[in-house]
């Protein structure tokens, strides 16, 4: 156990009933309070599997899964669990349930029996957060992609949470809906120590993520900062990976010459780099 | 022969107090074996444009031909649709065949061809995308993996042959070697079967990459439609609409704001990388 693990993942196996292939095999990992992970891997790799034992919509054939202490097998500790744990999905048409966006921001709360007037009061600082007072009484079918998921983290929010998890929650928003759901979820951590576990394709989100895990067919092949698991760009490669562009120009540019840092990974810190070492 | 569209404009529910109008106005001609990508925000009428182009959708007003054939003609508009093969996104979720070959067949079968013409269509569709008829042909769809999805998906729309390809956002939600595969693919139908493409992606850099011309539509209207150079010269006008850049632009722009002059506007990194190592080795 490592301590002060608010997720801990112990050897943990598992199969679909009928597939041929093994879905998870011996992944051990832990997630540390206020932390921002990223999963990457390629499809089919175990991503969304593993993800879906965090708040143990699948509970694992082999090996533990605690939150917070709580074993995920122990089906009294559901929905405690559930409760602290939140989970936006990529289809932003799926996860809405009811027809006026405080409706379904209340919707978790309401079944937890929490109080109408405590409801009210977590519905409308839920929306607060997530920038979405002013559609309170609109139609949720009305709303473009990334509103929608920002109202579905609001609805994780009405229940006070204490780790998100987003499973590919931008792979069908455009560019402007991402930076929307991305920027929300950088405040909540930001702001409120929130933990939040991202599963994505792209991997420049991952690039912000305090630590990254890489699955490939089903096994845990790399876990470590951004930098460590970018740098490693054999290894993404046989995984179906690749780094982030930006990454990939740094060293290209590192190997002509240019006596630019290795920190450097985005688009800015580049920028910083190159004009330093070319007004030189 | 290519798609011509002449004034289109198209409203949804005409008449009514509900009436949207998504398109106006829009004049385009996309060319035999041209790849053109679409770009635009959520809502600029992308979706409803490349419905137009094999009469899913109807002008409220101008018109679009297809080889001359204009979709008005409900009596061409079968003939339409072998000619112009559309793929939306996510096209996996429409599998619904007990194996990847009855899929792939479903739409040859509907052009009425003979059984033995489908079996040769299914067969070249399926070595196309990538997937091995003798390994493939008889899985069920549901067994494959994620890209194998999208490829059996693809399969089902090139079986029919068609002289253009239309594709909604086909790499979406694939890991990054699935997106090069898909990507690479549709370059190879270009180069190597003359296809036309026409391609609506949010990524920036695959449109740059691939397609000789860009047509950017804001709001309902076409903004411009030129090549990818001319295109992501205008980076703040399209910044402005809500869209990304490609990468290596983005850096263009971050190295000018630092007082770097870079004097051609690249939207290719492997371009403005050798630019960089060139400036390099020159100041030494």
């Amino acid at each position: 156990m490592t301590p002060n693990a608010q997720i801990e993942i112990v050897n943990v196996g598992f199969q679909y009933a009928g597939a041929e292939k093994i879905a998870l095999k011996n992944i051990s990992l832990s997630i540390h309070k206020g932390e921002v992970i990223a999963i990457v891997g390629h499809n089919g790799s175990g991503k969304s599997t593993l993800c879906k034992m965090l708040n143990a919509l699948l509970i694992p054939a082999e090996g533990t899964v605690t939150v917070d202490g709580m074993d995920t097998r122990d089906e009294k500790n559901l929905l405690e669990i559930r409760r602290r744990v939140g989970m936006v999905f990529q289809n932003p048409d799926n996860q809405l349930v009811t027809t006026i966006v405080e409706e379904d921001v209340g919707f978790g709360p309401e079944n937890l029996g929490v109080p109408p007037a405590e409801i009210r009061v977590r519905v409308d600082a839920a929306l607060n957060e997530v920038e979405m007072s002013a559609y309170a009484e609109k139609a949720s079918h009305a709303l473009s992609g990334g509103q929608k998921q920002r109202v579905a983290i609001a609805g994780l929010l009405a229940m006070q949470p204490e780790v998100l998890v987003l499973d590919e929650a931008t792979a069908m928003l455009d560019p402007r809906g991402r930076e929307e759901v991305l920027s929300t979820v950088k405040k909540l951590n930001q702001e409120r120590g929130m933990t939040v576990v991202m599963i994505t394709q792209f991997m420049e989100e991952a690039l912000g993520a305090d630590r990254v895990f890489v699955l490939s067919e089903g096994r845990l092949v790399m876990e470590g900062t951004p930098k460590e698991v970018f740098n490693e760009r054999a290894l993404l490669e046989e995984s179906r990976l690749d780094a982030p562009a930006f990454v990939k120009l740094r060293d290209e540019l590192l190997a002509a010459g240019l006596p630019i840092s290795h920190e450097a990974m985005s688009c800015e810190a580049l920028a910083d780099e190159l004009s330093r070492v070319l007004k030189a | 022969m290519p798609i011509e569209l002449t004034q289109l404009s198209h409203t949804y529910l005409p008449g009514s107090a509900l009436a949207y109008p998504a398109l106006g106005d829009i004049s385009l001609t996309i060319q035999d074996g041209e790849f053109l990508g679409i770009i635009g925000h959520t809502g600029s009428g992308k979706s409803t444009l490349i419905q137009h182009l094999n009469g899913l959708l109807l002008p409220t007003s101008g018109c679009v031909l297809v080889d001359g054939l204009d979709t008005r003609e409900k009596k061409l508009r079968k003939q339409i649709r072998s000619l112009v093969g559309m793929v939306f996104q996510y096209p996996e979720y429409q599998l619904f065949e007990e194996t990847v070959e009855r899929d792939v067949a479903f739409g040859p079968k509907n052009m009425g061809l003979e059984e033995a013409e489908i079996a040769t269509r299914v067969s070249e569709a399926l070595r196309l995308v990538g997937l091995t008829p003798s390994e493939f042909a008889e899985k069920s769809p549901f067994e494959l993996s994620g890209g194998e999805k999208r490829r059996a998906a693809l399969a089902g729309i090139l079986a029919m042959r068609p002289k253009y390809l239309v594709l909604d956002e086909p790499m979406a939600g694939l890991d990054p070697r699935g997106r090069r595969e898909i990507l690479a693919l549709i370059e190879s139908l270009r180069s190597d079967l003359g296809t036309g493409i026409v391609m609506v992606s949010h990524s920036m850099d695959d449109v740059a990459m691939y397609a000789d011309r860009i047509a950017v539509l804001e709001k309902g209207s076409l903004f411009m439609v030129d090549t990818p150079e001319d295109v992501f010269s205008h980076s703040t006008e399209l910044l402005e609409m809500g869209l990304n850049l490609p990468q290596a632009t983005q850096l263009v722009r971050a190295l000018r704001a630092r007082g770097i002059e870079i004097e051609h506007d690249y939207f290719r990194m492997d371009e403005l990388a050798q630019d960089l190592i060139g400036r390099w080795n020159h100041d030494r």
